[in-house]
């Protein structure tokens, strides 16, 4: 297959990326929505109708940011002040979370501090990885193969579904809680996210273009 | 009349790019086609070699194609993609440069006459005319690559600048000496 031919076969995946963008932008938030919710144990007691809001604004900015990977007609620094938008309100609104009276009584005792921490950092850790898996199955199979900016949205994204799941899992009154769990997750995933999307983008390139082999030079030149 | 054509060839280019953008099939497969007749002479010159160049060429275009969304619509589309071209040259022979010494093989002289001549496509043989692409070999690699972007593609000194990765003086110099030192070879080979 020649180079040609590849950008054909991978612009074809652009035709549908509208809808693509919309189903995994529902796939991500009923998937975090549902581990999220699914890890509580204070769930019915705690949960109230407008601890909504933030997570559904962090829903949209999910899909606004796969949105902003798939415009390819929109130029990188028109998309990074999106991003740059995007993540500024998701990190906002973790910050800004209704309070409860279970969520404050988690940490009022303060050897209750650090397993806490522990625990939100690794469900964080979890949902994130899984959101990452997710997106890297869907993005590969159905939207235009990611380029090295588009590869690091992607683990953005990752972090920003695992910071998701932890609103509405979470509604830790303490910014310090705040600062190392929910945030620190995202910022553990992101490296580990990048790679992995790394990884398919060697395994497709290799898998499309070294059929050819005067293509197999390719690989020398960094791409 | 053929620096007209190649910027109306740039112009097409540039308005099948915007319609790329918008995932155009059709206009995609325009295109890359053009973006193939450009880059592989450029490439062609550079090497000495069908395969290499072809190699180049694929992989120019697949850079452009991931490197899609960083054009900026204000600057020349052809400004952009030779220096695409450039730095995969630059990847190349750094490449190669472990394995056979590329570079130093093309700076010596002595031993590229050893390597086989240079046969350009037809339309830079119409162009240039075979003295001249004899003379072009006498110049070093990043010489050569200036005056085929000046004279072939005919971008502007400070388009070159960019391009190669170097200020306009270095290579409004570099384009002078190279100019001096084809005129002493077509002089002593008539």
């Amino acid at each position: 297959m020649k180079a040609t031919d590849f950008i054909y076969k991978d612009l074809e995946k652009s035709q549908g990326a509208e809808k693509v963008i919309l189903s995994l932008s529902i796939i991500l938030s009923l998937a975090m929505t549902a581990l999220g919710l699914g890890f509580r144990r204070d769930f019915v007691e705690a949960f109230t109708l407008h601890n909504l809001f933030p997570p559904l604004l962090m829903f949209v900015t999910i899909g606004a940011s796969l949105w902003a990977y798939a415009k390819s007609e929109k130029p990188w620094s028109w998309k990074i002040k999106a991003i740059l938008i995007f993540s500024a309100l998701a990190l906002g609104l973790s910050l800004v979370q209704p309070e409860t009276p279970i969520s404050l009584s988690k940490f009022q005792n303060s050897n209750r501090f650090w397993p806490e921490t522990f625990h939100c950092l690794a469900l964080g850790l979890f949902c994130s990885f899984i959101a990452s898996i997710i997106l890297t199955l869907i993005v590969f199979k159905f939207l235009p193969t990611p380029n090295q900016r588009q590869q690091m949205l992607c683990a953005m994204i990752s972090g920003l579904c695992g910071l998701t799941a932890l609103t509405l899992h979470c509604m830790g009154p303490l910014l310090s809680h705040t600062f190392i769990a929910h945030w620190g997750q995202a910022a553990l995933i992101f490296p580990i996210a990048y790679f992995e999307q790394k990884a398919c983008f060697a395994i497709v390139i290799k898998k499309t273009l070294y059929q050819n082999k005067s293509l197999k030079n390719i690989s020398k030149l960094g791409l | 009349m053929a620096t007209v054509s190649r910027d109306s060839h740039w112009t097409t280019l540039r308005a099948h790019f915007d319609l790329y953008l918008k995932n155009d099939h059709a206009a995609t497969q325009t295109l890359f086609e053009g973006l193939h007749q450009a880059l592989y002479p450029f490439f062609r010159v550079r090497t000495r070699s069908e395969t290499e160049s072809e190699d180049l060429t694929q992989a120019a275009l697949l850079k452009i194609h991931f490197a899609r969304d960083r054009f900026n619509p204000e600057l020349s589309l052809k400004t952009w993609v030779f220096t695409i071209a450039g730095r995969c040259l630059i990847d190349h022979w750094r490449g190669a440069g472990s394995e056979n010494n590329v570079i130093d093989k093309y700076a010596d002289q002595e031993i590229a006459t050893e390597m086989p001549t240079l046969e350009p496509d037809p339309s830079l043989k119409a162009e240039w005319g075979h003295d001249l692409t004899l003379a072009l070999d006498q110049l070093k690699p990043i010489d050569r690559t200036i005056v085929y972007l000046y004279v072939t593609e005919g971008l502007s000194m400070s388009e070159i600048a960019s391009s190669v990765n170097m200020t306009e003086s270095a290579v409004k110099v570099r384009a002078h000496r190279s100019y001096a030192q084809m005129r002493v070879f077509l002089k002593e080979n008539p």
